[in-house]
Formats: C-alpha cells, sequence, structure tokens
C-alpha cells in the first residue's frame, strides 16, 4: 500500500527561496577570505 | 540558459560552479519540493524544516561554487546526506529524538508482517476516519524513531511512491541496499507497534 500525504503538503518559504537565490548569486569562495 | 528535463543535475551544478547563476535556479526549483518534504516529515515543525532547508542549499552552494562539489551522478542524494547531518545535529543539540539503535534488529529472522500492508493501515473507510488519522500520526511518530536513513528510505517508498529501483538510484545505494533498509525498518516498526512502552504523542 501507499501512504498519502495530506492535502496541505507544507512547502519552503517564499522568503527562504528568495534569500537562496539571492545567496547563490551573490556568494564567491573569496567572500570567505575576506571574512 | 538552454535548460531541458534533460539537463543533468551534474550538467547543471556544473554551469553553476562556472558562474552561470540562473543554473542553481534550475536545482532550487527541481528538488526543492521533494527536499522540503522529506526534512519536514522528519522534523514536523516548519521552522526548523525551513531552517534545514536553507542551511542544506547554503553548504550546497558554498561547496560547489569552492569547487568541492564531486560529481558522482547523485546531486539529490548529496542534498539529502547534508540535510541529514543537519537533521542530526538539530536533534542532538535539542535532545528531543530518541532513536531505535541501527543494530538493534539488524540481526532479527525474516519479517513476518508488513505494518504498511496492515489492512488497518490500508483501508480507510467512511466510519474511522478519525482513528485513521491517528494511525496515520501514529505511524509518522514511528518513522520519526528510526534511524535517519532508514526514515529517508520509509519515506521515498511509502510516501513518494518511488520504486526501489529510483530510490537506488537517488541514493546511490545498489537495490540491494535499499530493500535492505526498508526490511530493516519495516522490522523496527513491527517492534515499536508492539511495544508496551512506546508513547506515541497525540
Amino acid at each position: 500500500m501507499i501512504l498519502s500525504q495530506s492535502n496541505d503538503t507544507p512547502a519552503p518559504s517564499p522568503a527562504v527561496l528568495e534569500f537562496l537565490r539571492q545567496f547563490a548569486r551573490q556568494f564567491r569562495p573569496q567572500n570567505i577570505a575576506e571574512a | 540558459m538552454n535548460t531541458s528535463k534533460s539537463t543533468t543535475d551534474d550538467q547543471l551544478v556544473r554551469r553553476y560552479e562556472q558562474g552561470e547563476d540562473s543554473a542553481f535556479d534550475v536545482l532550487l526549483k527541481r528538488h526543492q519540493e521533494k527536499l522540503y518534504s522529506y526534512i519536514y516529515f522528519v522534523v514536523h515543525d516548519k521552522d526548523i524544516a525551513d531552517d534545514i532547508f536553507q542551511e542544506t542549499f547554503v553548504r550546497a552552494i558554498t561547496s560547489i561554487r569552492s569547487h568541492r562539489y564531486n560529481s558522482t551522478g547523485y546531486f539529490y542524494a548529496w542534498l539529502i546526506r547534508i540535510a541529514h547531518n543537519l537533521i542530526l545535529d538539530t536533534f542532538h543539540q535539542q535532545e528531543v529524538m530518541p532513536m531505535v539503535s541501527h543494530e538493534f534488529f539488524s540481526e532479527q529472522g525474516d519479517v513476518t508482517v508488513d505494518l504498511f500492508n496492515d489492512v488497518r493501515m490500508s483501508e480507510p473507510n467512511v466510519e474511522s476516519l478519525m482513528l485513521q488519522e491517528q494511525s496515520f500520526d501514529d505511524v509518522r511518530a514511528m518513522v520519526a524513531r528510526l534511524p535517519l536513513n532508514q526514515q529517508q528510505i520509509v519515506y521515498m517508498r511509502f510516501f513518494q511512491e518511488l520504486s526501489f529501483k529510483e530510490i537506488a538510484e537517488e541514493l546511490g545505494v545498489s537495490i540491494n541496499t535499499a530493500l535492505g533498509r526498508v526490511r530493516y525498518a519495516l522490522i523496527n516498526l513491527r517492534k515499536m507497534a508492539y511495544s508496551k512502552d512506546f508513547y506515541v504523542a497525540s
């Protein structure tokens, strides 16, 4: 049998997704060295 | 960016590593739902799930851009491992999640009862909707006490409905390993279900 999930399966918050998209664009390895 | 469904994860990782930012957006969109669902399934808390989800991708980003991602063809399995370690760290800090030890039932005999094939779990009826809902919560609570690699595979098999072949491919393990983990998970769940001192939160 397959267990089904509830209809309101949670999703990552939009704020988190936007943060990750921005972080992905801004992160450069030298950021660590400079920190 | 020229991207289609046939573009592999590793191709996207390589593009992102080389500076093509939009490749990351595709990776995020491709995996966000199932990764988040898995994390939430384990931790049962939206705020904690958000934190772990975010930190998982932050670590992925820093690893890729620092050229520390080794292409294996199993990007999602790699994400899962990062999330898995973060979940462990979280519960180590909080010390709130008792788990069945890995070795506890590993030398037991064959499984004779498949919890997920139990008619009480599989045949919903109108008269027992509330009971069924409670049973579902009970199963989730029991799964939460399994070792994390067993939680993960139970989730993929019974909640995400993946085949053993798909699970093996996503995790980068053999089909036999996937089968073995489910087997031990079911043995553990069976033991918990019949254990007198198992406490299920309401």
